[in-house]
C-alpha cells in the first residue's frame, strides 16, 4: 500500500483476502455431506437431464453402483477430517447412502500407559472408532475428531497416537484375519501444529481384517523419524488390537461442540440394527448438575441415522438413549453472548446467558493496529441486570472515552465466565 | 491425468489458509481425475457430488461468507448453489471447468440472496471476534462489504479463489475486458478505503 500507488497491488490484495477468510470457520465435513445429500436428494434433476438432451440415468448399471460405492468410500476418507484415514478402502456396500452402525467396533486390551477412547468420537456415518494414546487424549465427555487435531499439535517425541476405524467387511472381504504390522504400513509425513508453527510427524497407515470388520489404522508419532523401540511399542499396541461388541448400540456427534450462547448445534448419529422411525431420546448434563435430563426427542431414518438440531444454554454433555442403549456422553462447550454498544453517550457491554454474571468484570480493549495487539483501555463490572429462566442479560458500564475510527471490543476471560461458560468476545465496533 | 484430489490439494495450498490453530494439511486420496468425477456426478451419482462438496465446499464457503459478509447467510446460499449446481451439473459441458462454474453459481445466488434481503450486506458482528481474527483482516472484510457487488464478485474470484481473468469472466457471464476494469476500479477503491 505505498502512498505512490493509485490502486491496491495484486500480490498485497491477495495476501489481504487471506487474512480476511482466515477465522472463517471452516464447514464440518458431516455438513458438507449432508448439505450434498439434500441437495442430491430433489428429484427434479431427472428433468434436467432431459432437458439438458443426455438423457436420465434411468436405472443404474451394476458398473455405476459400483463407481457411487467407490466414491462413497473415497467420501468416507474425505470425512475422516481430510486427512484420509480411509485412503483406501474399497467399496462399502451397495446401498451408498445409509451405512448401518456396526454392533461389533475396534478395540485394545489393557495396557498400563496407554488411554483409550472409543466414545464420543465424530466418525462418518457406518464405522465404529477407538483411538489410543500413550499420552492423555482429552477428557472423557469431550468430542474428539478422529484425527485429533490437538493432540497431534502438542504430541510430544516419544508421544504415539493410533486411530482404528472399522467397517463391516463386505461379502467379497470376508477371510481370515489380517494382522496389522508397522513394517508393512504406507509411511508419509504429516504436518501438525498451529499455522506457520507446523512440525513434521511420521504417519503409518495400515489395512488389515480382524473379526468381521475392515480397518484402516492409522499410527502417529511425534517425530519424523521414530526410533526403532517407539516403533515396537506402537506395534506391541497394535498386537492388542481386539474387535468387541460395541459399548454403545447408539451414538451421537455435535458440531460445532464450542458455540456462542443460542447458537444451533447439529446432533446426529446411529442406532446399531439400521431400523427407521426408532424414538431417540437426546439427553443432557449441564455444568453443576449430575443428573441427566430429557432434551428432545428425534427419529431414525433409513440405516438408523438420525439428526437433529439444538441449543445448549451452557456446557454441557448429550447423549442419545434408545429404548435398550443409550451412547456415550459428547461435550458442548458454550460462550456467552457479549455484545458491545458504542453509540450512546457511554460505551456499555451487554453479557447474555443461561447464568448471571453480575459483579463479574468486563474488559474494553482497543486494536493497538502497528502493534498488531489488543490493549485493556478500561474495565467494569456487571451491574444492571435482568431476564429469567434460562436467559440472564447484564450490562457494563464504561468511563473510557473512545478515539472515532478505532476498533474496540468486549472480553469477557474465562476466570470471569468460567467454570461453566467460555471466555466471552464481544463484536468489533468503531464508533 | 491429474489427480483429482492432487489438485485440489495444490489449489487448497495456493488459498486462504484454515484458521483452525491446529492446522493440519489436507492429504491426497484416490487416483481420480476431477473431470471422471464430475462425469458421474452429471451421471446421477450422488457420492460423486458429494465427494466433489466436500472438495470444494470449505472453499466456497469462505467466498461466501466474504461475499454476503454474514457467516449464517453464507451457509444458506451454499445450499442454495449445491440444489442449483446439482439440478444444471448435467448442463456444464467442460468437466475441467467444475470450480469457476459453481463458483459463478455461488455469485449468483449471492446476488440473489442480496436482492431478496436489501438492504443485508452487512458484516456478522460475531463473525471475527469469536475466532479471533485480528482487527486488521476486519478492516479488509470491511472494505469489501464496502465494495460494489459487481466489483465485490471479480475480487474474490480472482484474488481470493485465483481464478483467471478467463475464467472469472466465465464465471461471471461478462467479458474479460469487464474483468479487467472492475477489478482495476476495484483495487483502487480497496487502496483508498484501506489508507
Amino acid at each position: 500500500m505505498s502512498p505512490g500507488r493509485d490502486a491496491l497491488d495484486e500480490r498485497v490484495l491477495r495476501r489481504l483476502l487471506d487474512r480476511a477468510a482466515e477465522g472463517i470457520e471452516p464447514v464440518g465435513a458431516g455438513e458438507l455431506s449432508r448439505a450434498a445429500h439434500a441437495a442430491s436428494a430433489r428429484e427434479d434433476r431427472e428433468h434436467v437431464l432431459q432437458l439438458a438432451g443426455r438423457g436420465a440415468p434411468a436405472r443404474r448399471s451394476s458398473r455405476p453402483a459400483r463407481w457411487a460405492a467407490a466414491l462413497a468410500a473415497t467420501l468416507v476418507l474425505a470425512l475422516l477430517g481430510g486427512i484420509g484415514l480411509g485412503r483406501q478402502l474399497t467399496p462399502v456396500a451397495e446401498s451408498v447412502e445409509a451405512p448401518v452402525l456396526p454392533t461389533l467396533a475396534p478395540g485394545f486390551a489393557p495396557a498400563g500407559a496407554w488411554t483409550v477412547v472409543d466414545e464420543g468420537i465424530d466418525v462418518p456415518p457406518g464405522t465404529r472408532a477407538v483411538l489410543a494414546a500413550n499420552v492423555p487424549l482429552d477428557g472423557p465427555g469431550e468430542q474428539l475428531e478422529l484425527v485429533p487435531g490437538r493432540v497431534l499439535a502438542e504430541l510430544p517425541e516419544p508421544g504415539i497416537v493410533i486411530a482404528v476405524v472399522g467397517r463391516v467387511a463386505t461379502e467379497e472381504e470376508q477371510g481370515e484375519d489380517a494382522p496389522l504390522r508397522l513394517a508393512d504400513g504406507a509411511r508419509d509425513t504429516l504436518w501438525a501444529g498451529p499455522a506457520g508453527g507446523e512440525r513434521p510427524l511420521a504417519e503409518y497407515a495400515l489395512r488389515g481384517r480382524h473379526g468381521g470388520l475392515e480397518l484402516d489404522v492409522r499410527v502417529y508419532f511425534g517425530t519424523a523419524e521414530p526410533a526403532r523401540e517407539e516403533l515396537a511399542v506402537a506395534q506391541a499396541q497394535l498386537d492388542r488390537l481386539v474387535v468387541v461388541a460395541a459399548a454403545s448400540q447408539v451414538t451421537i456427534a455435535a458440531r460445532p461442540a464450542s458455540v456462542r450462547w443460542g447458537e444451533t448445534i447439529a446432533l446426529s448419529g446411529a442406532v446399531a440394527g439400521g431400523r427407521a422411525g426408532e424414538r431417540v431420546t437426546i439427553e443432557i448434563r449441564e455444568c453443576g448438575s449430575d443428573h441427566w435430563r430429557a432434551h428432545g426427542v428425534t427419529t431414525t431414518t433409513s440405516g438408523g441415522q438420525w439428526f437433529s438440531e439444538t441449543t445448549v444454554p451452557i456446557n454441557a454433555a448429550l447423549r442419545a438413549r434408545t429404548e435398550s442403549a443409550v451412547s456415550g456422553g459428547v461435550g458442548v462447550v458454550t460462550s456467552p453472548s457479549l455484545t458491545l454498544f458504542t453509540n450512546g453517550r457511554r460505551p456499555y457491554a451487554s453479557a447474555g446467558a443461561a447464568q448471571s454474571f453480575w459483579r463479574r468484570e468486563v474488559v474494553l480493549q482497543r486494536y493497538d493496529a502497528p502493534r498488531r495487539r489488543w490493549v485493556a483501555v478500561g474495565r467494569s463490572r456487571i451491574h444492571d441486570s435482568g431476564g429469567g429462566g434460562h436467559f440472564v442479560w447484564g450490562q457494563a458500564y464504561f468511563s473510557a472515552r473512545l478515539t472515532p475510527g478505532s476498533l474496540y471490543r468486549a472480553v469477557m476471560t474465562d476466570r470471569q465466565t468460567g467454570p461453566c461458560y467460555l471466555a466471552g468476545f464481544s463484536n468489533m465496533a468503531r464508533p | 491425468m491429474e489427480p483429482f484430489e492432487a489438485r485440489v490439494r495444490q489449489e487448497e495450498q495456493m488459498t486462504a489458509p484454515d484458521a483452525a490453530g491446529a492446522a493440519l494439511p489436507v492429504r491426497s486420496a484416490p487416483e481420480l481425475g476431477l473431470a471422471e468425477v464430475v462425469r458421474r456426478a452429471q451421471l446421477g451419482s450422488h457420492a460423486a457430488f458429494e465427494s466433489l462438496v466436500d472438495a470444494y465446499g470449505n472453499r466456497l464457503h469462505r467466498f461466501l461468507v466474504l461475499r454476503v459478509g454474514r457467516d449464517r447467510d453464507a451457509r444458506d446460499v451454499l445450499q442454495e448453489t449445491l440444489v442449483a449446481a446439482w439440478r444444471s451439473l448435467p448442463t456444464l459441458e467442460d468437466p475441467e471447468r467444475f470450480w469457476p462454474w459453481l463458483a459463478g453459481i455461488a455469485a449468483n445466488k449471492a446476488a440473489d440472496a442480496h436482492r431478496r434481503h436489501r438492504p443485508t450486506v452487512q458484516l456478522d458482528p460475531e463473525l471475527p471476534s469469536a475466532n479471533g481474527v485480528a482487527a486488521d483482516a476486519f478492516e479488509v472484510r470491511e472494505a469489501l462489504v464496502a465494495l460494489p457487488a459487481k466489483l465485490r464478485d471479480v475480487v474474490l474470484l480472482r484474488f481470493l479463489l485465483r481464478f483467471s481473468e478467463e475464467e472469472t469472466a466465465a464465471a461471471l457471464g461478462i467479458r474479460v475486458g469487464t474483468v479487467k476494469s472492475r477489478a482495476s476500479r476495484a483495487r483502487r477503491a480497496l487502496l483508498e478505503a484501506l489508507r
